[in-house]
């Protein structure tokens, strides 16, 4: 029987190299080329925010023929991304694996320990949004910001709600600023839209979110902005809420951010490459259309080095609060 | 003394481990309870692990001596099965690991005639590859030699 | 009411072009065989078969949309009652009645009542969504940290169902399963916690490969020492008669009740926020049980009709109930809602409370395309029943090879990664010792499911009172699950106690 097992491995295998072996290296012509497949990671399952926007790239670059190579788009959200993260950091492929990346990643990966920024190679970011609070119209306590620092005066308590990432940091550049992190408790939500459903339903007195997610409720007068965590002012429907340094204090801003990174050891031909086929994706008409628009945002095309400027600053704050 | 103990008992003696494992970490590192805050990370888990430990000394008292496990011999089989797809798949990736765990299987330990275990592996080979590899295009293991 | 009718009917209209429906029939189709497939499940089967409506016009894509949506629902009971693979939390309840029943010689009957009851639900749930939607929705939202707490609580109370005859067993069971939903980072905190070190654990465990280790891979071992005896196995290899599939007068009466009970239940509880058809399937499964004790054939648990209707009809109702939240304030209340949701955004349909003022068509004509899909989805699937239940008639030797295939290539897919397959294979050996141990499995994996839920929002709770008890008894919701707990324990309690004294 185990000679059986042997010979039945080998016929496979046999068999199996015979089949499936092919494919071949490219001639070296001087120019940037991807051999094989461009492996690209996505370290939320699909569906997600991260998903949606790898995939419209990943689409929008196949159908206009940027990139002369098949996409594979991977979702790993094992070990809380952690995974995949490592995964892209060490690829092998190292030229054509790249990771979609946002702050909030950022956060989480800085949380998990173990990786930063200098395992990568920053490549682009695409889109950026900031925060902002807000409050219940109907039967919340409060009405503006400055009420609420009436009442941290008074000694109140207030809850404050938002996701575990990238909101939980600005809510604590925030209450640093304020000096005030006796008065606030944080409430951590799956996500923003779990987070207005606590808000609507007064479980919670501020809800920190972006303005995607706050957009139809706002529109709908259902909540208020009440507080722009940026330097300035939002456009309508959000420019009622005033910044920080109207009321007096410092502004705190923490930006949302959608990029993608390479792997480390990825060559700067490689980066240049990629760079320029994301900067192309980012100024077609279907980016514009199906995924700015819809979300709210507005291009933000940042190259290699900007980008790379704009993420090891989040590092840096999300360090700090570590 | 030993005699009497059997699989029952150690299963509830791992598990009151486990269970002192989490009380410790959840009181000693985790944090149990904040007089701002509330309950902490370690409040449920240290809660858990408390009934768990309980539970767990009273039932192996219990079942000293009392149960008599006994594990099949072709438990092995399954064990073996799953060790050699295991082995396979770092090689050759998880698909073709399976293929050949269904070609062995057949010839070896139902002794299939060669057709049907041909035509059967084909058979599911083509349902696996089209549905999940074609189709929904989960990305499986290549393995050392990257085949597909 | 008129005009609800109306524009209802305005919505069916839509839905009713030759198009609609065939890209609904198509949807259904593809997404009951997604469905089926045991790691891919309605969430993942939602993601993957999205991007296929985006050939399409916006109305055909959203009908697709929903067609995809609910024929998962309905796919997702085909390998628990065929093979015991659970695909999805709801269907362990669901594989409990079911696959007894199919060892019992009768995969036909348990799928066709499958069918029926989830149909039965999925009906009630979309009648409920249509009249009561709006209102629902903004009364689901009442439910903070301390009522989801108490909610919980009341769904735990389904798994003394499960323990059998040593409690103590069960207690250590259901320890272990929330002890494993500890594992990874602490959503509320942020903090890491019983990780070992390892990254691996970060995100702590996922459902779906414990449960097709814990209950899949785990009977493998039974077949493959039955199969080595040459003992002949009731349930495999075993000729059906498609006339055996059809149920008798009797067993009508014993699915309808238990559907339209647990339909009611599961749409309600679908309409919160959070709660979802897990959720939904276990409360209506204790729900159920309290209501038929003593009057079913056989108990709950051993191939009930009573037990399989109510899990289906309530797992169904939640998923239609679900559009409520989602379509009047554009809140998901479940993963694949919330992939339901990207996907209308992709239509520039913002859902949310201005929907149903801006884009009546669109939200009318995907509620009328919910009642198309849930009858074609039957339609299907009844058709199916006559092949799908051909699989217990594959032949023990090439079962066991396609039992284990399917555990690796199921629990492989969860997350594309081997990490998954790892937790399957530990599932599989634990599961086969804790039998061997006689320790009850199905507490532990119910109590994995649930317990999450129940340990964020019962700290979430004390986070927003700073501390104070009393937030679990100054409001009137809790107020009343509190009473439905206490009931639910009590009342076996008293009544065993009763007895013993009885007897004395």
């Amino acid at each position: 029987m185990k000679k059986n097992i042997i010979l039945t491995v080998l016929v496979f295998l046999l068999a199996a190299t015979a089949v499936f072996a092919q494919g071949g290296k490219e001639a070296d012509d001087g120019q940037f080329h991807i051999n094989g497949n461009v492996d690209f990671y996505v370290s939320s399952s699909s569906g997600g925010g991260s998903d949606i926007i790898t995939r419209t790239i990943t689409d929008i670059a196949a159908r206009h023929e940027f990139v002369d190579a098949p996409f594979i788009v991977y979702n790993q959200p094992d070990g809380n991304g952690q995974i995949s993260r490592r995964t892209v950091s060490t690829a092998r492929n190292a030229d054509s694996t790249l990771l979609c990346f946002s702050s909030g990643d950022l956060t989480a990966m800085i949380q998990n320990g173990g990786l930063t920024l200098d395992d990568f190679r920053p490549l682009v970011i695409l889109a950026a949004d900031k925060h902002l609070l807000f409050v219940n119209a109907n039967g919340g306590k409060y009405h503006s910001f400055q009420e609420v620092l009436d009442a941290v005066a008074n000694g109140a308590k207030i809850n404050v709600g938002g996701t575990m990432s990238d909101e939980r940091v600005v809510y604590n550049m925030l209450v640093e600023e304020l000096d005030a992190s006796g008065s606030f408790t944080y409430i951590t939500y799956g996500s923003g839209s779990e987070t207005i459903a606590a808000l609507l339903g007064n479980h919670i007195d501020i809800a920190v979110t972006k303005p995607a997610t706050a957009n139809q409720y706002v529109l709908s007068g259902d909540i208020v902005p009440i507080l722009a965590l940026s330097t300035t002012r939002f456009s309508t429907p959000f420019d009622t809420a005033p910044t920080l340094s109207e009321l007096g204090y410092d502004d705190v801003e923490y930006p949302m951010w959608r990029g993608i990174l390479g792997a480390k050891n990825m060559s700067d031909e490689a980066v240049a490459f990629w760079a320029d086929v994301f900067k192309q994706v980012s100024e077609t008409e279907d980016w514009q259309k199906n995924y700015l628009e819809r979300n709210l945002l507005v291009s933000q095309y940042m190259g290699p080095e900007e980008a790379s400027a704009v993420m090891y600053e989040a590092q840096a704050a999300a360090q700090a609060q570590n | 003394m030993l005699r009497k103990l059997n699989w029952r008992c150690i299963i509830f003696i791992a598990t009151a481990i486990l269970g002192v494992i989490w009380v410790v970490l959840g009181f000693g590192t985790y944090g149990f309870w904040s007089a701002e805050e509330g309950p902490g990370a370690g409040f449920f888990p240290a809660i858990i692990g408390c009934v768990l430990v309980f539970f767990s000394v009273i039932e192996c008292i219990r079942s000293f001596g009392r149960y008599e496990v006994k594990f099949d011999k072709d438990a092995l089989f399954v064990v073996g099965s799953v060790a050699f797809i295991l082995i396979l798949n770092f090689i050759v990736g998880l698909l073709l690991a399976l293929l050949a765990y269904y070609i062995v299987w057949l010839k070896c330990v139902e002794k299939y005639p060669w057709k049907k275990v041909i035509l059967i592996t084909l058979f599911y080979g083509a349902i696996m590859y089209g549905i999940f590899s074609l189709w929904l295009q989960v990305p499986f293991p290549t393995g050392l030699l990257g085949l597909i | 009411m008129l005009e609800t009718f109306s524009l209802l009917g305005h919505g069916f209209a839509v839905a009713f072009s030759l198009q609609n429906l065939g890209a609904a029939l198509f949807g259904g189709i593809l997404g009951l065989i997604v469905g089926a497939m045991p790691g891919i499940g309605s969430l993942a089967g939602c993601a993957l078969l999205l991007p296929l409506t985006f050939h399409f016009d916006p109305t055909t894509a959203i009908i697709m949309l929903g067609a995809i949506y609910y024929a998962n629902m309905f796919g997702g009971a085909f390998s628990a009652i065929l093979i015991n693979i659970p695909g999805d939390a709801p269907a362990i309840m669901t594989a409990l009645d079911g696959f007894s029943m199919t060892k019992k010689g009768q995969p036909g009957k348990a799928l066709f009542i499958s069918n029926y009851s989830s149909f039965i639900g999925g009906f009630i749930g979309m009648v409920i969504l249509v009249f009561l939607g709006p209102a629902l929705a903004s009364f689901g939202l009442n439910f903070g940290p301390s009522e989801m707490t108490v909610l919980m609580l009341v769904a735990m109370t389904s798994i003394s169902w499960l323990v059998g005859e040593n409690p103590i067993a069960g207690i250590i069971a259901t320890c272990l399963g929330m002890m494993i939903s500890t594992l990874g980072i602490d959503i509320v905190s942020g903090q890491i916690r019983y990780n070992f070190g390892s990254i691996w654990l970060l995100g702590g465990i996922n459902f779906v490969p414990l449960v097709i280790g814990f209950i899949g891979m785990t009977q493998l071992f039974d077949l493959v020492i039955q199969d080595r005896k040459k003992e002949k196995i009731s349930y495999v290899d075993v000729k059906i008669k498609f006339r055996d599939t059809l149920l008798t007068k009797d067993e009508y009466k014993r699915a309808t009740r238990p559907s339209i009970t647990a339909g009611l239940i599961g749409t309600f509880i679908g309409f919160l926020p959070g709660a979802g058809a897990t959720a939904a399937s276990f409360l209506c499964y204790a729900v159920e049980k309290k209501i038929s004790d003593g009057k079913t054939l056989v108990p709950l648990g051993q191939g009930a009709i009573e037990g399989l209707a109510a899990s289906e009809s309530a797992n169904n109702a939640a998923a239609a109930g679900a559009f409520g939240p989602l379509l009047a304030l554009g809140i998901p209340g479940s993963g694949t809602t919330a992939v339901l949701l990207g996907g209308l955004m992709m239509w520039g349909l913002n859902p949310g409370p201005m929907l149903f003022t801006t884009n009546p068509d669109f939200a009318w004509g995907l509620i009328a395309s919910l009642f198309i899909s849930n009858i074609l989805s039957l339609a299907i699937s009844l058709g199916c029943i006559p092949w799908l239940q051909k699989i217990v008639r594959v032949p023990i030797g090439v079962m066991i090879p396609s039992i284990l295939v399917i555990c690796f290539i199921g629990s492989y897919s969860t997350s594309n990664s081997m990490f998954g397959v790892v937790i399957m294979i530990i599932g599989g050996f634990l599961g086969y010792i804790f039998n061997k141990c006689s320790l009850p499995v199905s507490p532990l994996l119910l109590a994995f499911v649930l317990s999450s839920t129940l340990e964020t929002n019962l700290r979430r709770a004390f986070l927003t009172s700073n501390g104070d008890l009393t937030v679990f008894l100054a409001r009137p919701i809790t107020d009343v699950f509190l009473v439905i707990f206490l009931i639910m324990i009590l009342v076996p309690m008293g009544r065993a106690i009763y007895s013993k004294i009885k007897k004395n």
